[in-house]
């Protein structure tokens, strides 16, 4: 049995959609809802990789959101998945529309993305590759950013915030800051972070404090599979 | 077989254009049988026998009493094995590379086994916990448990070879660990507690170790059903920006996720008996319209691949300030109780590189949380380090000269909590 949400998703779940979350109509009167998989296969203890697909779904053929590969439902304005707004073409990340604090037509981006490719050239320790890690975009909208994870203990959140799962381990607290420049660009400056940043395929890291000027394209590597690229629209 | 509850506590309200969504999820275990002899066991003592376990003679003496009067825990037909470990690892009893069903006969042949060991060589850890593991794999089937003992640091491996049978043991066995004396190294126990979802805890004097054995042992003997995992739903575009096991100890199992679909994942916690742990769940959610509600997750146990019971985490998204600003009781409590902890270790790192001003700071607000939260234990292994002079506060000086003891004993227990106090208790 299966029920349709409000936003176009079939559900298996009748209490609240298995794949938005919305509540459904019925769910007082539903049964005790399965957090089964749809699919049980036979689940091991410690099931070590679970192919993670993102054709599950069982909507209609959909135009998938450029920025997270979630299926766009009928002809919604917003990704469903990550706020993505179809008509305008602007990734809603940051929970604003993109737009420089500058007030210039012109403004600055940071794609994070796990780089299987940076991951395999780096990381020879026992750290596995994420099999799920969604791209996030950040609107550069401030003169000086903060990369890193946030700290419960310190009270910090670094406004580029790679904390959760799943997490690079190899991320310092405040990894590296970005810094804007007169004409409206970024550099990057590594503060000292304990496993350094690199840049595009230089496989040195770049010197602690010190600004290195980013251009469009530009790809900033930091811990062990994570890839930040700047891009100037 | 254990029964299972799950009950959620939150404050689902969030503001016009907020995303986090906290909760505390308190799941409850009900063994039927209090002692539940149908269930298959096994159990695994590791007894460190390197050469500093010789001196004083004391600590040898101890740990294998200790011993004895665990195997004398150890009910009938649980299937069990002594390993001594120095930088190599031997079964000590029995002597065929297999574990033997505890009957009166084992059970006073391995104490004469353990009786008579001796002491020499090094520390390899990894090396014990891998015949451990080698010797667990005869008994898929039984909830398996290990002690291991040791009384110093890991030396005679490499991190990365330690670190290789960590990942190898991994949700094969869980290991309850202990320091005796204080030469060994809190970090590295709890790296190898948390990784197989055990205690660690310092016994500063030998004579202490009879106790805790058996207390271990007991405890171990209540688990009525092993390996069972939390299974987490989120709704797509959420992530997971932590889940703790926030009591009886803190654990970040954030790392430890299982994906299952994209939506879902399972989180191991071993076995469960008689007993209610806590857990702290933040999920970051889309933000929706205000009026709206969502699912912001599924909190579910699953025991041999089937859901058991479950909780919900709600998010409804409301203009009025008093209800989106509220903050839970429960969710504010383990906040305080996780900082705690933090402050506690920051602090004794601080203190051990010699910045007294960081070490100061940190212990204080320590001081000022464990008094907020009632937690009395704790408080009283601080004033070991620190002279309290207002734990309201946090005013308090450091201890000019501290016990090596004392303060390992605050570092290792700093993860243990106290669970919220219900109303009118």
């Amino acid at each position: 049995m299966s029920t349709t949400c409000p936003h176009g998703h079939l559900s298996k779940t009748t209490d609240y959609c298995d794949q938005c979350g919305a509540p459904l109509k019925d769910r007082s009167a539903a049964p005790p809802a399965s957090i089964n998989p749809p699919t049980p296969a036979s689940t091991p203890a410690y099931p070590a990789e679970v192919e993670v697909s993102p054709d599950t779904k069982p909507s209609v053929p959909a135009e998938p959101c450029p920025d997270c590969q979630t299926p766009r439902v009928g002809s919604d304005k917003f990704c469903e998945g990550c706020g993505y707004n179809f008509a305008t073409g602007v990734s809603a990340a940051s929970g604003a529309p993109a737009r420089s604090m500058s007030g210039t037509a012109e403004s600055w981006e940071a794609l994070v993305e796990a780089d299987r490719e940076y991951f395999e050239r780096v990381t020879t320790e026992e750290i596995d590759f994420p099999s799920h890690c969604p791209p996030r975009r950040f609107v550069l909208d401030q003169p000086e950013i903060g990369v890193g994870r946030h700290s419960q203990a310190r009270g910090t959140r670094p406004q580029i915030d790679l904390s959760g799962a799943p997490e690079d381990p190899a991320i310092s607290r405040l990894h590296a800051i970005l810094l804007r420049q007169d004409d409206g660009s970024y550099a990057v400056i590594d503060p000292g972070s304990s496993n350094g940043t690199t840049l595009n395929d230089d496989p040195s890291p770049i010197a602690p404090n010190t600004p290195v000027t980013l251009a469009d394209g530009d790809r900033i590597h930091l811990g062990a599979w994570t890839t930040i690229t700047i891009r100037h629209g | 077989m254990t029964t299972f509850t799950a009950e959620a506590y939150q404050n689902e309200y969030l503001p016009a254009g907020g995303g986090e969504v906290n909760a505390v999820v308190t799941v409850t275990g009900s063994a039927a049988v209090p002692a539940p002899t149908s269930t298959q066991a096994a159990e695994i003592i590791i007894v460190d026998v390197s050469g500093s376990m010789g001196s004083p003679r004391a600590k040898l003496t101890a740990a294998t009493r200790a011993t004895a009067v665990a195997i004398d825990c150890i009910r009938d037909g649980v299937m069990f094995g002594v390993i001594a470990g120095n930088d190599t690892a031997r079964a000590v009893y029995p002597q065929e590379g297999r574990l033997v069903a505890a009957s009166p006969q084992t059970r006073e042949d391995a104490k004469q086994a353990v009786a008579e060991l001796k002491t020499t060589g090094g520390t390899a850890i990894g090396r014990w916990l891998a015949l451990a593991d080698e010797l667990f794999a005869a008994t898929p089937e039984a909830i398996r448990h290990a002690i291991l003992l040791t009384d110093g640091r890991d030396e005679h491996e490499t991190p990365a070879e330690l670190e290789a049978v960590l990942t190898d043991c991994e949700g094969s066995f869980q290991c309850d660990c202990r320091g005796v004396g204080t030469d060994w190294e809190v970090q590295e126990l709890r790296r190898i507690a948390t990784t197989l979802l055990g205690t660690v805890d310092i016994v500063a004097e030998p004579a202490g170790l009879e106790a805790d054995f058996q207390a271990m042992i007991e405890r171990a003997m209540g688990k009525a059903t092993g390996d069972v995992s939390l299974r987490l739903w989120t709704p797509q575009g959420a992530t997971v920006a932590f889940l703790k096991q926030v009591a009886p100890t803190i654990e970040d199992l954030t790392s430890r996720a299982n994906p299952v679909d994209a939506l879902t994942a399972d989180y191991p916690t071993g076995a469960w008996g008689d007993e209610s742990r806590d857990y702290h769940l933040c999920v970051h959610v889309q933000p929706r319209a205000v009026g709206e509600e969502m699912l912001a997750g599924r909190v579910g146990l699953m025991v041999a691949g089937v859901a058991v019971s479950q909780a919900l985490i709600r998010a409804l998204w409301t203009d009025d300030e008093q209800l989106s600003t509220r903050i839970n009781r429960e969710v504010a409590h383990y906040t305080g109780q996780a900082e705690l902890a933090d402050a506690i270790q920051e602090g004794l790192e601080a203190r051990k590189q010699g910045d007294e001003h960081t070490a100061t700071f940190k212990l204080g607000r320590a001081v000022q949380l464990a008094a907020a939260a009632g937690n009395s234990d704790t408080m009283k292994l601080l004033a070991g380090v620190v002279d309290v002079q207002d734990q309201h506060t946090g005013t308090v000086r450091l201890k000019p000269r501290v016990q090596d003891a004392d303060e390992m004993a605050l570092d290792t227990r700093s993860t243990k909590t106290v669970r919220v106090k219900k109303p009118g208790s």
